[in-house]
């Protein structure tokens, strides 16, 4: 009896026992998980209080209402005005003022999207987002945004250094008001890390980061492997310099042979003074049509490691699309006279948008457009006088260079150097910290080890002051001073596009070309033993440009500038030019539509006609014409016959054009590549053999157009492929019936772009649910209204401007697809969508005026 | 009368039945509820977002005297409320409770649905609070629940 007592007792304080330690274990593990997160997940109890964790961003996604608030450093008050959708106007007593303003409101509306940016380019990013982004992170550092931003910011004198500094005020102001009442944008107080104070140099690392998205390509390392595997006569054939197809450049001559410009001593790219002279880029255009140097298998190895370590980085962090449109017309060719321009930068359409467009006012200084989050100024806009738009100009400024290196020292120009080292610590969330150290030679700084050491000079990397050139261009008031002013824009190359109030039209297209001695070959990775460094970039004078052109007409759409006859090297048509279908075709409507208006420039804006497919379809017609076709195939044929070129969502023909065509590059090229054993795997963008490879949709263009027996249709030995075009387009054709039939079914006419065919606008944080899209769209990346990134495009028309100086005064419309905020819950997140999505646009809110009916009094 | 219930140890618990609610012990219990309450949504608003907790464990320590059942209720319910009434009151002010729900439901990788947020922050409440009772229940001693006024005899 006892015993059983006993025995239950003790039962008892064992099931007790157990009770509290899971009791204990329980609490401590639910506290722990609450109070500090666990990995990646973030502390749950700060984030979601509902007093002070992410509900309190809340109110910044209440609509904006007029009011007066404090602003530390202002030295007048200044008022910001907003129309109903969200578009600002500042206007201030002065342009330290205005600047000041500027950053603040910024900050207001995009601090999130800021931070993540600075962090992007200083490889701060996986603080945020944890290990996934460490690869981003590390290649940042070793590239050098930082380095090049802080080099850049100790350079930079006069308005440029107020601006900055003003800006930056502007910006901790609001990160202080912010602090203050505990109202963070959400990913903070998720996260628990919060922005620090923002300095100028953040801005110049935001500068870079735009840059490198416009600038930074890997063709020298995809044209490395293909060398290596389809051999350097048939690379060089199938990607020129000069591309095969017909090209439209904005600059045909005559042109200046002018010499090289040294680049500044000290520079990252820059070879010390007394150099040996530069041969002009017209011997390299020569060697380029002659024969190139094999590519040694560990040449091979380390280009395809490095494209490897690339292809970890987040979507368009490099370039990879050419896709933006900028017109002028004057005179006869304008309704009225006077000048007009229409710009739509294509780039990746993010929610938030790269951009924020705003009115900005002070004494001296009238400018509006659409500015970049982080940065002073107006990138693309109007001021009373002139108005300009960017396009990429696409010329190669990424060099690489195979090292010799021995322990900590590389050998260049006859002797062994020590390389400098840098040595960073990136905080991972939650993970250890990551040690990273950079070394860099004379050529820039290895990117990697394996195989082959491999440095980069990317002109980029060379400290300019860019951001004083586009102030400049701000102020301009005619087409001399803007020359001026873009005599110091360094990079990224663009095509600035120019009208003004004069009537006058022109583009330059500013920046770096850099220059390398005769018999070294650019486009493919160079000896960094000092032979083949940059001599130089070609003078200010002698870089593509027109003013005022017998036609009336410029059109810049990322085509190659100037003709064969250019006397420099500029880079190969796999660096990559766009294929000139846009440009082609702008120049063929605008001549047909004129005298232009504004309406014209935005139908072309927004037109979704394939070029190319005018091109080729009437030859795949012909072909099919004298082929046996099945009654599928003759109703699919019918409908080809009968469409006009337009990748509408309701079209069937330009679902069936567009499988054709990518089945056509595939059927003609891909035999080869099996035969050479092209390494696709290492860069599927940039070695695939299908539509993305620019320089193959110009080869076969050429071919089939004038070229129709080409010995690339038979394939390789053995192959036994169609012996000519036409052959090789009604297999191509027959392909794609049979494949659209198997994936849609049903009649051929139900077989709609829409359906093959989307857009989609994701979030910047990367969060699926707060992305637009995807949506049913019309367009491809030939037409003007490009749709890039893949069958759920995802890169386009960023921003539609339309300027017109027909009247006394400029008269600008211009609409992005996003919104002026970035908060989600905010109404102006998304509400400028549905306008830029139906071709509509909004009037430019004009310098100095009140934009709208909110109005906030900002006083120091 | 006490009624069977389990603990997460499946020892077979007696779970307080209330005493029959006299006015004054219901006024005592709302009382309780509404300090409960309003220091919960005071300790939100300045970031003291353990007091969920911290409600439940002084929930467990009267459960000892006044019935779990009550003291449960009581803790629960002002931890749910203590939450709720500061989102409430955002929304009520014209702020977009529910796109922010939806936008941190996104960021956190979930479907982006504000019910899903909402009903995050609410459970992390009630966890807290079932977490502190249950934990004091678990360390004080045993001996407490004999009390008259622990049986309600």
């Amino acid at each position: 009896m006892w015993a059983r007592e006993r025995r239950a007792k003790r039962s008892r304080r064992v099931r007790r026992t157990v009770n509290a330690v899971v009791a204990i274990g329980v609490s401590a593990a639910l506290l722990g998980l609450l109070g500090f997160g666990y990995g990646t997940i973030p502390a749950l109890g700060p984030a979601l209080d509902p007093g002070r964790g992410a509900w309190t961003s809340a109110s910044g996604g209440q609509p904006v209402s007029s009011q007066t608030l404090r602003l530390p450093g202002l030295t007048r008050p200044v008022t910001v005005s907003f129309t109903s959708q969200g578009l600002a106007s500042i206007n201030a007593a002065s342009t330290r003022d205005l600047f000041l303003a500027l950053g603040y409101v910024h900050a207001k509306f995009r601090l999130s999207e800021m931070d993540l940016e600075r962090r992007l380019g200083e490889g701060q990013l996986a603080q945020l987002g944890g290990p996934s982004d460490l690869a981003s992170d590390e290649f940042e550092l070793r590239l050098g945004l930082l380095r090049t931003a802080q080099n850049e910011w100790a350079r930079t004198t006069g308005q440029a250094r107020m601006a900055l500094l003003a800006y930056a005020q502007g910006v901790n102001d609001d990160i202080a008001q912010v602090r203050a009442a505990g109202d963070w944008p959400a990913v903070f107080t998720l996260t628990r890390t919060y922005p620090r104070p923002w300095t100028p140099v953040d801005s110049l690392v935001i500068q870079e980061v735009l840059t490198q998205e416009l600038d930074y390509t890997t063709e020298p390392l995809d044209d490395a492997l293909l060398e290596r595997s389809l051999g350097a006569a048939r690379t060089m054939d199938w990607f020129p310099t000069v591309a095969e197809n017909a090209q439209t450049p904005y600059d045909t001559g005559p042109y200046v042979n002018a010499g090289v410009t040294p680049l500044a001593p000290g520079a990252a790219s820059s070879l010390p003074a007394g150099s040996s002279a530069a041969a002009t880029a017209k011997d390299a255009v020569q060697t380029a049509a002659t024969d190139r140097s094999g590519v040694s298998g560990q040449v091979a190895e380390a280009a395809g490691q490095l494209l490897a370590q690339l292809s970890q980085l987040p979507a368009n962090q490099i370039h990879e699309y050419p896709d933006s449109n900028a017109w002028a017309a004057n005179g006869p060719a304008v309704a009225g006279g006077g000048a007009l321009l229409g710009g739509d930068p294509h780039l990746p359409q993010t929610l938030p948008s790269v951009w924020y467009e705003v009115a900005l006012s002070a004494p001296g200084y009238q400018v509006s457009g659409v500015s970049v989050p982080g940065l002073p100024g107006i990138l693309l806009g109007h001021n009373a006088h002139i108005a300009w738009s960017l396009t990429n100009t696409q010329n190669q400024a990424t060099l690489y260079y195979t090292e010799r290196v021995r322990g900590d020292s590389y050998y260049w120009r006859g002797s062994w150097r020590k390389m400098a080292v840098e040595r960073y610590t990136i905080p991972v969330r939650g993970a250890a910290a990551v040690h990273l150290t950079v070394n860099i030679t004379a050529d820039g700084p290895i990117m990697t080890q394996a195989g082959q050491t491999m440095a980069v000079d990317w002109m980029g990397n060379v400290p300019s002051a860019d951001l004083g050139a586009m102030l400049a261009v701000n102020k301009a008031a005619s087409f001399t001073q803007f020359r001026a002013a873009l005599a110091g824009w360094h990079a990224p190359s663009q095509n600035f596009t120019y009208a003004d109030s004069a009537g006058n039209i022109g583009a330059i297209s500013a920046g770096y070309y850099p220059q390398v001695p005769a018999g070294c070959q650019p486009w493919l990775p160079m000896r960094g033993t000092g032979q083949c460094d940059v001599t130089g970039v070609i003078p200010f004078r002698a870089v593509p440009r027109v003013y005022d052109p017998p036609s009336h007409l410029i059109v810049t759409a990322n085509q190659r500038p100037v003709t064969a006859a250019y006397p420099y090297y500029i880079g190969t048509a796999n660096d990559f030019f766009d294929p000139g279908y846009r440009a082609g075709y702008a120049y063929s409507y605008l001549r047909a539509h004129e005298p232009l208006a504004p309406a014209s420039i935005a139908a072309l804006q927004n037109s979704v006609t394939d070029s190319l497919a005018a091109s080729v379809v009437p030859r795949l017609l012909a072909a099919l014409r004298s082929a046996p076709l099945t009654s599928a195939e003759r109703t699919v044929a019918s409908e080809l016959a009968s469409w006009n070129d337009s990748m509408t969502v309701g079209s069937a023909a330009a679902t069936v054009w567009w499988t054709f065509w990518g089945d056509y590059v595939s059927d003609v090229f891909q035999p080869w590549w099996n035969a050479a054993r092209v390494p696709v795997g290492k860069d599927r963008s940039g070695l695939t053999a299908g539509i993305g490879l620019v320089p193959l949709d110009e080869d076969l263009q050429a071919w089939t157009l004038s070229d129709p027996s080409n010995a690339a249709f038979a394939g390789p030995t053995g192959h036994h492929g169609p012996p000519n075009a036409a052959a090789a387009m009604v297999t191509a054709f027959g392909k794609a019936v049979a494949h659209l039939a198997g994936v849609y079914g049903g009649s051929p006419s139900s077989w709609t772009w829409g359906r093959e065919h989307s857009r989609s606008f994701p979030s910047l944080t990367g969060a699926s649910g707060l992305g637009y899209g995807p949506r049913p769209a019309g367009g491809d990346p030939f037409t003007e209204d490009a749709a890039d990134g893949g069958l759920d495009a995802s890169v386009g028309p960023s921003w539609r401007m339309i300027v017109s100086f027909a009247s006394a005064g400029p008269s600008a419309q211009g609409v992005y697809p996003g919104g002026q905020s970035e908060n989600p819950a905010s109404p102006w997140y998304a509400n400028l969508i549905p306008l830029w999505w139906d071709g509509r646009y909004l009037p430019v809110p004009a310098p100095g005026s009140q934009a709208g009916p909110i109005r906030w009094t900002l006083d120091g | 009368m006490a009624e069977p219930h389990l603990t997460l140890t499946g020892k077979t618990a007696t779970f307080g039945r209330g005493p029959r609610l006299s006015w004054r012990r219901a006024a005592a219990w709302a009382a309780a509820f509404v300090v409960a309450t309003a220091v919960i949504v005071a300790g939100a608003e300045a970031g003291a977002w353990f007091l969920p907790f911290a409600a439940g464990v002084c929930a467990g320590l009267f459960s000892r005297f006044l019935g779990l059942r009550a003291c449960l209720l009581t803790a629960g319910a002002a931890s749910l409320l203590g939450w709720a009434v500061p989102l409430w009151w955002q929304a009520m002010s014209g702020a977009p409770v529910g796109g922010v729900a939806r936008t941190v439901a996104a960021l956190a990788g979930l479907p982006p649905y504000a019910p899903v947020t909402v009903g995050a922050t609410l459970l992390i409440a009630a966890a807290q609070a079932l977490c502190g009772l249950w934990l004091v229940r678990a360390l004080t001693p045993r001996r407490l629940c004999n009390t008259p006024s622990a049986e309600h005899q």
